[in-house]
């Protein structure tokens, strides 16, 4: 049996399966007798000291290791934890309305959180949960329950199943014990996949009620990367993934790649990891990435009170560039957020439907201070290094030029405060919205390239949310109108390149003309479209398709006309040898040689949103 | 002890800042308030910060009674005019 979900953090592992039964609401009378109720109340009392001991006991153990972003999620529910209005309430309930401590905590909670969406709904995403856990555990003290993570002994390899998993929960995975995490519900942003990420564990989020058929002990084979979940898988098939896992040194390969990546012929793509933090860079040039092919600027974002000043970008930029060698391609994409990424520094309207709203370059065309701060720390990056612009969620050509223009500003103000910076950088388009697709001639004569992100173009084509379980066939990278769509962002990026239409940077004839008129011809560069494909040539599944890509993305690049057959890349070297957690941190591009830089086609990057 | 202040945090009153106000609060044995839009908020309460929903240029008056007041009004002034 196999069920799928959504990705939440990457990797394949396998153990036994563990049900963990949601806590339920007891049975139990909402009011007491008067006569009870100094009792109550000292449970009560006793219930909050014990989880408040709790928590600063996790809280000390994290700062212990250096996990200061989880110790404060920690820290702000022992806050809510001393909180008169919140615990205070609650205890006030049983004193004057005398109320059952758990109905007490269960109404002092829908208040908290009744006042918080109706004041502030953009901050109710983010900080309901932390509300909703501190009182299950006060609930958990006084039922005497443990919580989930808690009970669990031994080293055993352990799948743990659940409906979700609660942040103050997820903080406690401990990779020794716990193998792999599946859950009912949740989103592959919750702060659950965040942690899940950072200390490795593979997780599938948003399965559904299927999850709960499993029985517990039954063998469970997880891949954080596909987001699939197989029960009893055939012996044949575990034993080929221990081998592949094994290969490259475990759950957490480290070093360089197995092999080298090599077609049959002499075609060698370019490998370049996606990533979204320094230390993912820094990881990546380990494994042997051959650059970056996506680096997701909005976790810099996230999680923090303010946004990062100009400097404090341009150090994380800088430091993903100086991971790598200097003409190493770093691919950067400005900030994305909304849809699936909500950030609650920008105080943004609540929308019926994010997907469809304010999203990516949208915020950033309307947030040009935030544009041009990260711009400028952008091209500071870009003197030391082969450093790419990426806008995402570009819809028309129009916002290209807004976009484009922005960078031409702030170029002009660097240049003239005598700040170093590259004047020749390239600038991309994230093709991932039918418009974009569909206007890919157009914008194939503006910019040096395209980058595709492959998970946003279905679920747009498709009309397809790609956070719904049961939208799956829609939202299959076979489909033929996608397959249409890709093809199309291809070839209109290699036909400008078959013709040796000469790169602009203004977008406009008459600039380009000028510039040809001084420099002739053939001092001006001749430059390769080039295409990167998000998240999917490398997935066993669509191998086919990944070769197909590989093998579009060769066609005509050379200018001369010619039509390079490009053999199959000998798959061996895609996903036989290696485990599919490396591959789905990675992307895939083509190159004409090294020398010149990439020419084209990628796949998969790390689990979780593009 | 009453006194008017301007959000000047870019992003607004925020996760952080709503931490920082309350424990501005919890040092001082006065209670205090903050008022935005005739509604108040007690600042000892995380959950009442945060449902605050304060942005960038807001107004909001912050009120304290009691014995050390006006270093209350002070401590959590300084936090809502803080750039960061």
């Amino acid at each position: 049996m196999q069920l799928k979900g959504i990705p939440a953090s990457a990797g394949l592992s396998w153990g036994r399966a563990m049900q963990v039964p949601a806590s339920a609401r007891q049975p139990e009378a909402d009011t007491i007798a008067s006569l009870l109720v100094p009792a109550e109340l000292d449970r009560f009392d006793a219930a909050v000291k014990q989880s408040g001991d709790a928590l600063a006991a996790i809280r000390t153990s994290l700062l212990a290791h250096g996990r200061t972003e989880e110790a404060d999620i920690i820290e702000v529910q022992l806050y809510l934890l001393a909180d008169g209005e919140l615990i205070g309430k609650a205890r006030d309930k049983i004193e004057k309305a005398h109320f059952s401590c758990q109905a007490a905590l269960q109404e002092a909670m829908s208040e908290a959180l009744g006042m918080l969406h109706r004041l502030d709904p953009v901050s109710f995403k983010e900080r309901a949960p932390d509300i909703e856990d501190v009182i299950q555990r006060i609930l958990r003290a006084l039922r005497g329950e443990k919580g989930v993570l808690e009970e669990i002994v031994g080293t055993e390899s352990l799948i743990l199943l659940c409906d979700n998993l609660s942040p103050s929960e997820a903080v406690l995975l401990d990779p020794r014990t716990i193998a792999g995490v599946a859950v009912v519900h949740g989103s592959a942003t919750s702060h659950f996949a965040i942690i899940a990420r950072s200390i490795g564990i593979p997780a599938v989020v948003g399965i559904g009620a299927d999850l709960r058929s499993i029985r517990d002990g039954q063998t469970v084979l997880i891949d954080g990367s596909n987001g699939t979940l197989t029960v009893d898988p055939p012996a044949r098939q575990l034993a080929e993934d221990r081998q592949a896992v094994s290969a490259a040194g475990g759950c957490k390969p480290q070093g360089a790649l197995p092999l080298p990546l090599q077609t049959a012929g002499d075609d060698r793509p370019l490998l370049m990891s996606n990533i979204s933090s320094v230390s993912e860079a820094v990881a990546a040039q380990n494994y042997g990435a051959d650059g970056i092919g996506l680096f997701r600027t909005e976790f810099l974002f996230m999680g923090r009170e303010n946004f990062p000043s100009e400097d404090e970008q341009f150090e994380a930029y800088r430091a993903v560039v100086s991971a790598f060698p200097a003409q190493t391609p770093i691919v950067i994409r400005t900030m994305d957020v909304g849809g699936d990424k909500p950030l609650s520094l920008l105080k943004l309207e609540e929308e019926d439907n994010p997907f469809l709203g304010n999203r990516g370059m949208r915020i950033s065309l309307k947030r040009q201070d935030l544009l041009r701060t990260q711009l400028r720390a952008l091209l500071r990056a870009s003197a030391y290094g082969n450093v790419k612009l990426l806008f995402p969620m570009i819809s028309t050509v129009d916002e290209w030029r807004q976009a484009t223009a922005v960078v031409e500003q702030v170029q002009s103000e660097l240049a003239q405060s005598c700040i170093p910076f590259n004047r020749h950088i390239e600038r991309g388009v994230m093709i991932e919205v039918p418009s974009a697709a569909i206007m890919a001639d157009r914008l194939a004569r503006e910019a040096d390239f395209f980058s595709i992100g492959t998970n946003d173009l279905i679920q747009y084509t498709m009309a397809a949310n790609r956070n719904s379980p049961s939208m799956k066939e829609l939202l299959d990278p076979l489909q033929p109108a996608l397959l249409r769509l890709i093809h199309r962002i291809i070839r209109c990026a290699h036909d400008l390149n078959k013709k040796g239409e000469h790169m602009r940077r203004d977008g406009g004839r008459d600039r380009r003309r000028a510039a040809s008129a001084r420099h002739g011809p053939g001092r001006f560069q001749r430059r390769q479209r080039v295409v990167i494909v998000h998240r999917m040539a490398a997935q066993p599944a669509i191998g086919s398709l990944g070769q197909g890509l590989l093998e579009a993305g060769g066609r005509g690049r050379n200018g001369s006309g010619r039509r390079a057959v490009r053999p199959p890349i000998r798959r061996k070297s895609f996903s036989g040898a290696l485990p599919y957690k490396l591959l789905d941190r990675f992307s895939i591009c083509k190159s004409d040689s090294p020398a010149r830089g990439p020419a084209l086609v990628g796949a998969g990057p790390a689990g979780g949103a593009s | 002890m009453k006194k008017k202040y301007t959000v000047m945090n870019p992003s607004g009153i925020h996760a952080r800042p709503a931490l920082k106000i309350v424990e501005a609060a919890v040092r001082h044995s006065s209670d205090s308030y903050l008022v935005k839009d005739g509604a108040s908020f007690f600042a000892k309460s995380l959950v009442n910060m945060i449902s605050i929903g304060a942005k960038f240029g807001d107004v909001i008056e912050v009120v304290a009674e009691g014995e050390d007041s006006q270093a209350a009004v002070e401590a959590i002034g300084a936090v809502l005019t803080a750039e960061h």
